[in-house]
């Protein structure tokens, strides 16, 4: 049966394409979560399976045995998934694991840089630059894992049947695009396109939508903003700022840090109080210090992808003597 | 109660003279024939007030000013000012001196209640500055010492009411 490979540009909505055709045709959608559940049967060590996340190793000395191996595996595996139905391949570098393949099928979105911005911006909630940044970064990425897993320039564009450009196209309609293909190709019969396309309408208008939408995008549990202090140290601290009259918002802006192949936030930052007349963020970590090494890691991973955002941490040290100023007992008011 | 606390002296009365002078020297050179108002914090940097202006060579006059402090009988209205200002700023050219600036919070509030009197200028100085704790963005014009995170006494800073007269300034054991 045929294998659909999906290649895609970071920002130009690939992935959303990939899923509205999965949900139309019923087609098993192979990406990095499924890859993991399946490859992951194969047994083999932790290391190749974050390689399934597009990530290419920094060192690749003495690797050159397991890279075989990892090709061959993921070769093999949606192989034989893909012998008692269609499979649509996301990303991995499909298009090489299956070049000249006749049954497999290579697409290519697209879309301009300034489209792909505005995509990322809207669904991340993030600035022009920081989208800039991150588009530019992933890009890489996905050039390196291409070239170090199958020694293949995805940008050439001989090797793609079809490229669409998602600038002035939408989802849908790149969707819709594909399905045409696929009928001519006769992987969708003539009788069941026009079921496919009602379906296809539908998965479109959710997908859209979830494209453009941080909220959605965005993990709930990462983006949990309680209306209450999320402790007494938080509480009190707040106490003294009104006490001084300093303006502030709690927990107002949350920073994703982390996507996974498929643009997911995968992991996000939110800074406890930001002063809008400082332009400063504060989080305050008032847990012991063995504890705050995952939150100093996050923090300067902040720094790095937003190097404009001035974050300040306050630790239990910090925290402490500020109450002590104040005459106050740390002990009580600390957790 | 003696003076037992154990500490490091990590600044010396010799620093702290030679500093200060040094301050003294630069003010009265950028305050040369605006004579100045110089507003002290009340209480820790009376020490501070006293022995700076003793080295100014303009025309100056001083003036105080307390204001309350968040704690645990702290009222629910805010910070107030306790002791006001006896001269009127206004067209003045003001320099608030500070023992010691960590968080901001309390000169923050303080420049705003003075700006809204209209003064000619306003400008900062601190003998220490804490700059590592700072939450409200403030420009110091003149500073004496950095200071990192150790608790420090002397030099008019207190503990528990302690310490003020120290002649140099000691980071205490905690």
């Amino acid at each position: 049966m045929a294998v659909i490979t999906v290649s895609r540009l970071f920002g130009s909505g690939g992935e959303f394409v990939a899923e509205i055709l999965s949900q139309a045709t019923g087609f098993l959608l192979l990406n990095k979560k499924t890859l993991h559940k399946y490859i992951g049967e194969h047994d083999l060590p932790q290391m190749r399976l974050d390689w399934i996340n597009e990530i290419s190793p920094r060192s690749v000395d003495g690797l050159e045995k397991e890279r075989v191996e990892y090709v061959n595996t993921l070769r093999d595996t949606i192989t034989d998934l893909s012998r008692n139905r269609h499979v649509i391949l996301l990303g991995r570098g499909g298009q090489f694991l299956f070049m000249g393949s006749k049954e497999a099928v290579h697409i290519k979105i697209v879309a301009s840089l300034e489209a792909r911005s505005a995509n990322i911006q809207k669904r991340f909630n993030v600035d022009k630059a920081t989208a800039l940044r991150l588009i530019n970064e992933k890009d890489a990425e996905r050039e390196a894992y291409t070239y170090y897993f199958h020694r293949g320039d995805w940008n050439n564009p001989e090797i793609y049947d079809l490229t669409i450009n998602t600038t002035r196209i939408s989802l849908g309609e790149a969707a819709e695009l594909i399905l045409n293909f696929l009928k001519q190709r006769k992987i969708i019969s003539r009788k069941k396109f026009e079921k496919i396309l009602d379906k296809l309408e539908e998965a479109a208008k959710e997908k859209e939508k979830i494209a453009v939408s941080f909220e959605r995008a965005a993990d709930s549990s990462l983006r949990g903003k309680p209306k209450k202090f999320a402790n007494k140290s938080e509480e009190e601290f707040a106490r003294i700022l009104d006490y001084y009259q300093i303006k502030y918002l709690y927990e107002p802006t949350t920073f994703p840090l982390k996507w996974d192949s498929e643009g997911n936030i995968e992991s996000a930052f939110t800074p406890d109080f930001y002063f809008p007349d400082f332009d400063l963020y504060i989080e305050l970590t008032t847990m012991k210090q063995e504890l705050v090494t995952k939150k100093n890691r996050k923090v300067r991973e902040l720094k790095r992808i937003y190097p404009d955002v001035n974050i300040k941490l306050f630790y239990r040290k910090d925290y402490k003597k500020l109450l002590e100023k104040f005459g106050i007992d740390p002990e009580e008011n600390i957790d | 109660m003696g003076m037992e606390q154990k500490g490091k002296i990590i600044i010396s009365e010799e620093e702290i003279q030679g500093k200060v002078r040094e301050l003294a020297g630069q003010i009265s050179k950028d305050y040369e024939g605006l004579n100045p108002i110089i507003i002290t914090v009340l209480r820790g940097a009376v020490y501070f007030m006293v022995d700076l202006t003793r080295y100014l060579t303009i025309p100056h006059r001083i003036d105080f000013l307390a204001i309350s402090s968040y704690g645990p009988a702290a009222q629910t209205g805010g910070v107030r000012i306790t002791k006001d200002l006896d001269l009127d700023i206004h067209d003045e050219h003001v320099l608030i001196l500070e023992d010691i600036v960590d968080t901001g919070l309390t000169l923050h509030y303080l420049l705003r209640i003075l700006k809204e009197r209209g003064p000619a200028s306003i400008k900062i100085c601190t003998f220490l500055d804490r700059a590592a704790q700072r939450i409200a963005d403030l420009h110091i014009d003149y500073r004496g010492f950095e200071v990192g995170e150790a608790f420090v006494v002397g030099y008019g800073l207190d503990r528990d009411e302690k310490f003020r007269n120290l002649q140099y300034i000691m980071a205490v054991e905690e």
